[in-house]
């Protein structure tokens, strides 16, 4: 392992970091990583002779709570300091500081998601009850109850998944007695599937026992990256001591070498790279080493098995694509008959596992994806839950300004070319939606919406490029899974 | 550093396999995977690229005809006695048709990408510094194409002069002092004006000041701004220059339309890092490379190990995987080189050029990591080492072997032993290595010659 205390005397203060970070091309308050990373770390570690280490207040004054922690520096460091995790323990240092004021509320509803679970589903006679009266003032009243909690007033919040999650992800586990012959792989959901977005996590299960994998769901909890996010450290660390207890249980059942594998690449990123970390003892360690992103999985040891079930031989020519795709089996999934772009994580980006599921779909006899500028690779701006904050928001569209107007662009001139009055149509949504022009999420199930539609692995960039830009959003297993099933119906 | 501690259950496995993501690894990327090769980057960043001005400049021109025959080579290839570097260095064996070529390979990847360069070979440009000094360059971005000396005046009395713009809220570019070393070294009128950006800009790096370029409602009202401020005497200028911050995507649309707004041509002038160029290609040449499909990029990943056997290297590992590759390009030299961090002698030999820098010795440590930062520090120059190679780029595996690693190649201006500084060396050294990695591992499609083959005889 790196050894953190010696690696920010490399810093060469080059400010490469800052090149890459896109809360300080957001924010011009924000000290930037250069700043708050090896910088703030020298002087922590005891400053210039007869200085004082600085504190919990400069770290705060500094703008340390304005760090996304998208792990961009990290790559963008010609001499390979971990700037990202440096930039982390000033956002910690700052929490000390901001715990008394204004956000802490807010901030540390957020980083509690078993919480916000319980909330959003609480509150959803409510909000249903709401929407019965006129749409107009039910929106107003929505927003006044998100802005008093300190969250954005102009996000949309998803639909809960209700108490029904593990019953319908058990529904779809194959329990026959060859199923229990075959190599098990532990299913990490996320609490976005748990509580909003089932959909991605249920795609998952079927693609992995489709491609001859036995999925095991053992009880979960949060991976902590949203109390981590928010700098409530010791916070993070309770949660990633939790869920290594509960998957160090289920995987001792199975001899444990059990996968540990997710279709969330910010759990991936958190389970994998911070849980050796925050958590010293040894079962941690071990487990964080057996932890996949879904699609690494599915393009490594799952290769052989996906290409048996998409019909391709297993010797592998790479097959040609084709184009459209057959109704969905999987309710909700948007088809793809007006094409797919994808949208990297930046969690993705930081687990440095390439980006495997554009290649996968391709396998499938996915058609390949539009023509997208290289802006699409940039951070969406959502920066964990920060975004989803009162304070944040504003924040997390500059953030995000170059990957949004691309995204818009791609739907702008996909209605055009294509037909001008289902452009129109869209308009009209808009016209009718909230105050600030930006109306709810797309429909899923839209299928006719003539724009292409936007895959990511990370249910958060999901939310920000759905919400801001109206084009329809999936995870890209969702899509995989959908043509296993063609691939199966056809045959 | 054991085997214990990299993860061998996570194997992946492709035709090329490319250490570092800086500007020899990308270029050498490209070639492989233009050849046809399924290549992955394993990298712990992206080098020096965010630090690059862009421009291809060489201390002793690789790019030029008569630069290959001042350095003591024949350039129709049929002398290659390494003079002067036995056995050392790719830049031994190298001819000018083969320069040429790889120059050409990259305007034409690069223009692709959507970052267009032109080529000079064998002329060369004359553009300012991030000082103000005239630099010969052999390639430069289109963005710095109108910059060019000769065209704005050049020391001719008809000459309309320059203009250089300055922001006030962009500290790191002191466009007065540009503006002076400009005429006192080119004997031209040059003047500059520094304005601002408006109150609500604040201060920040080139990079800031770029992401708001890439706005197009700000960009519009900086075009009423710019004719405000510079619209007479940019009238009378032969070309204004700009800080090289109009856009990480858009600067080619905004240099065009600030031209039309301003009725005369303008460029970007290079300055200092963090650098908006640099990140452009960056971020350009990666997007083009994925969007390709044959290539992966590995980031944040430092090589840990490695393993040889038979005189080939097998795979390589860092924390997490094992990469297994038919053949494999080192470019992981660059500014600190923190990608690759096995033990000397197990991957390779460094070695000091006895020509170039003054370099004095090895690192005392045996254990030290190659081409790691501990290698600064050590009485050596930048240029002043690199490692042992034959005239093919292989790299010996330790200071004693006779044989080469029969699938390594070794690229960049530090690892590839160019004896010229900078981008040249990197580009040439990664077009070869990628050519030459691209073929033994047997994904050659035709266009790469086979790693015998001499591009002077073809011609």
């Amino acid at each position: 392992m790196m050894v953190l205390t010696e690696l920010p005397e490399c810093c060469l203060g080059c400010a490469a970091c800052e090149a890459v970070c896109p809360a300080v091309a957001a924010d011009g308050d924000f000290a930037g990583p250069k700043v708050l990373g090896p910088g703030l770390w020298r002087k922590l570690g005891g400053g210039w002779p007869g200085e004082p280490p600085l504190g919990p207040a400069e770290a705060l004054s500094l703008g340390a709570d304005l760090c996304l922690q998208c792990h961009r520096c990290d790559q963008a460091c010609p001499t390979g300091v971990p700037v990202s995790r440096l930039t982390r323990r000033a956002k910690v240092l700052a929490r000390a500081a901001s715990n008394g004021r204004g956000r802490a509320f807010v901030d540390r509803l957020l980083a509690d998601q078993e919480r916000v679970g319980r909330l959003v589903a609480g509150s959803t006679w409510a909000r249903r009850l709401l929407r019965l009266s006129s749409a107009g003032p039910a929106r107003r009243l929505e927003a006044s109850a998100l802005a008093a909690l300190g969250l954005s007033p102009s996000r949309a919040w998803p639909e809960p998944t209700g108490p029904g999650f593990r019953a319908r992800l058990s529904g779809i586990l194959t329990q026959s007695s060859a199923a229990r012959a075959l190599p098990p792989v532990i299913l990490f959901a996320g609490c976005h599937a748990r509580f909003y977005e089932p959909a991605p996590a249920l795609a998952a299960v079927k693609v992995l026992q489709r491609i001859g994998y036995r999925v095991v769901l053992p009880d979960q909890v949060c991976c902590g990256a949203p109390a981590l996010g928010a700098g409530f450290e010791g916070q993070a660390a309770e949660a990633l001591a939790q869920s290594a207890r509960l998957l160090d249980q289920a995987t001792r059942r199975f001899g444990g070498e059990v996968p540990i594998v997710s279709q969330c690449p910010s759990c991936t990123f958190n389970l994998r790279e911070v849980m050796p970390e925050l958590c010293s003892d040894v079962a941690a360690r071990g487990l964080s080493r057996r932890v996949w992103d879904l699609g690494e999985f599915l393009a490594g040891p799952g290769l052989t098995g996906l290409r048996r079930a998409s019909g391709k031989s297993v010797s592998g020519t790479q097959p040609a694509p084709v184009s459209g795709a057959q109704p969905a089996s999987l309710s909700g999934t948007p088809t793809v008959a007006n094409g797919w772009a994808y949208h990297a994580p930046c969690h993705l980006n930081a687990l440095g596992v390439g980006r495997p599921f554009p290649g996968l779909l391709k396998l499938t006899g996915l058609g390949p994806p539009v023509e997208t500028g290289p802006e699409i690779d940039g951070c969406c701006g959502m920066g964990g839950l920060s975004g989803l904050t009162r304070s944040g928001y504003a924040r997390s569209l500059a953030a995000g300004a170059r990957v949004l107007e691309h995204c818009a662009a791609l739907a702008r001139e996909t209605g055009r070319t294509e037909e001008t009055g289902r452009g129109e149509g869209r308009h009209s949504r808009d016209g009718q939606s909230g105050q600030s022009g930006r109306g709810p999420r797309t429909d899923r199930s839209g299928r006719d919406d003539p724009a292409p539609v936007v895959l990511s692995d990370c249910p958060l960039c999901r939310w920000q490029i759905g919400e801001l830009t109206h084009l329809r959003t999936a995870h890209p297993v969702e899509l995989l899974s959908r043509a296993l099933d063609d691939a199966d119906s056809s045959r | 550093m054991s085997r214990a501690t990299t993860c061998s259950e996570r194997v992946v496995g492709y035709d090329v396999v490319v250490l570092g993501a800086g500007l020899a690894g990308l270029v050498a990327a490209a070639r492989a995977a233009e050849a046809g090769a399924s290549v992955g980057i394993v990298a712990l960043a992206s080098g020096g690229l965010n630090l690059w001005s862009g421009l291809v400049s060489a201390q002793r021109s690789l790019f030029d005809a008569e630069g290959a025959e001042d350095s003591g080579r024949d350039s129709a290839g049929a002398d290659r006695t390494e003079a002067g570097r036995p056995g050392r260095g790719p830049a031994s064996g190298w001819t000018a048709a083969e320069t040429a070529e790889s120059a050409r390979f990259f305007a034409a990847v690069t223009g692709r990408a959507g970052l267009p360069y032109l080529s000079a070979s064998p002329a060369s440009f004359t553009v300012l510094s991030p000082a103000g000094n005239p630099i010969t360059c052999s390639m430069l971005p289109a963005s710095a194409a109108a910059g060019d000396l000769t065209l704005w005046g050049g020391g001719q009395e008809s000459g309309g002069g320059l203009l250089i713009a300055g922001f006030t809220e962009l500290g790191d570019y002191p466009a007065g002092l540009i503006s002076a070393r400009a005429a006192s070294r080119t004997g031209n009128r040059v003047i500059y004006r520094s304005f601002s950006l408006g109150a609500a800009v604040g201060r920040g790096l080139a990079p800031r000041l770029a992401n708001l370029f890439d706005d197009r409602t700000w960009f519009r009202s900086f075009l009423d701004l710019s004719r405000r401020v510079l619209g007479p005497e940019a009238r009378q200028a032969a070309a204004v220059a700009f800080p090289p911050v109009l856009g990480v995507y858009r600067f080619t649309q905004n240099l065009q339309d600030l031209a039309e707004n301003l009725g005369c041509p303008v460029f970007e002038l290079p300055a200092l890092p963090p650098s908006v160029p640099g990140q452009r290609f960056w971020r350009l040449w990666r997007h083009h490379l994925e969007r390709g499909g044959r290539t992966t990029f590995h980031l944040g990943s430092r090589v840990v190990e490695a393993r040889v056997q038979g005189g080939k290297c097998l795979w390589v590992a860092d924390w997490h995987r094992r990469y297994e590759g038919a053949a494999f390009v080192l470019a992981t030299g660059g500014v600190a080189g923190g990608g690759l961090e096995v033990p000397p002698g197990s991957l390779l030999a460094q070695d000091d050029f006895p020509t170039a820098g003054a370099g004095s010795g090895r690192p005392e440590n045996p254990r030290e990591p190659v081409f790691g930062l501990a290698t600064w520090g050590h009485g050596r120059d930048w240029l002043s080492w690199g490692v042992r190679t034959d005239s093919d780029l292989r790299p010996y595996p330790d200071g004693a072997a006779t044989e080469p690693l029969g699938n390594v190649f070794a690229a960049g201006w530090q690892l590839g032993g160019a004896n010229v500084s900078g981008a040249a060396g990197s580009i040439f050294t990664a077009w070869r290595a990628g050519g030459l990695a691209a073929a033994a591992a047997g994904a050659t499609d035709g266009t790469i010659p086979a790693a015998s083959t001499r591009t002077g005889e073809r011609g």
